[in-house]
């Protein structure tokens, strides 16, 4: 019954969270061919950081329902680290556009799966497969709101209004 | 034999998702539109328990109940919009 259910919550929430990577990725892509060049900065960033996240995933499915090793243990470890410093560089970069809040709950969740991956590579936390999916999908949900929210206040008025604020 | 019926929750999750998302980034509103989204995910997760031919029925009572919920909140939000 145990391994029913953990198959049910890694399953399918690795089918929500490509459904919605792929979603999102669609939106920035089509936002990025809509918008002038001065208002495309940022977009290809998050697109990196969906595309590591979704390569983490993949590998994430194959190691718990096909076959897991030490190079997948350690080449999950190093996206999960890539992903994180990718979004955190990114949102640095045009902090005064996102969510506060969002951004700050993100990386704790992401610094809680490095560490389920620390202790995977260590052989401690062999049972900790749902933590990892749940985890990922709660902080694609919250990375969702982010980049909406990060494209909203991106837009062109709010450029052209801050523009005006700053010059007068 | 794959169950049609994931094609249809798979089809209509993407394009509820889809819709809502671009309509969050036209109207400049995430919360407006957050409950559309959320239908959506939860159409996703039902196609995966039909896809997967695991046991659902707990789930998809539970999802019954959310979509329930949900239908609420977006009649406060419309009510709410009529008012103003």
């Amino acid at each position: 019954m145990k391994t029913e259910l953990v198959k049910i919550l890694v399953l399918s929430s690795a089918l929500v969270h490509y459904v919605i990577v792929a979603v999102l990725g669609g939106v920035l892509i089509t936002e990025y061919y809509k918008r002038k060049k001065e208002l495309r900065g940022g977009i290809l960033g998050y697109g990196a950081f969906l595309i590591i996240i979704l390569v983490f995933f993949v590998l994430d499915i194959y190691r718990n329902l096909v076959a897991s090793s030490m190079l997948i243990d350690w080449i999950s470890l190093f996206l999960a680290i890539l992903a994180n410093i990718s979004f955190v560089a990114t949102s640095l970069r045009y902090f005064e556009y996102i969510n506060k809040r969002l951004f700050f709950s993100i990386p704790l969740f992401s610094i809680g799966i490095i560490i389920v991956e620390i202790l995977r590579v260590l052989q401690i936390g062999k049972n900790l497969e749902v933590y990892t999916a749940i985890t990922t999908l709660v902080a694609t949900i919250f990375g969702y709101l982010l980049i909406i929210g990060f494209l909203i206040d991106r837009s062109s008025n709010n450029i052209v209004s801050s523009k005006i604020q700053k010059k007068s | 034999m794959i169950n049609p019926n994931i094609f249809i929750y798979l089809t209509v999750s993407i394009i509820i998702i889809w819709k809502s998302s671009n309509a969050m980034i036209g109207k400049k509103r995430i919360g407006l539109f957050l409950p559309f989204s959320i239908v959506g995910i939860l159409f996703c997760f039902n196609s995966a328990f039909i896809f997967y031919e695991l046991p659902p029925r707990y789930f998809f009572a539970a999802s019954k109940f959310l979509l329930l919920l949900i239908l609420l909140w977006i009649l406060i939000i419309i009510r709410r919009e009529n008012e103003n």
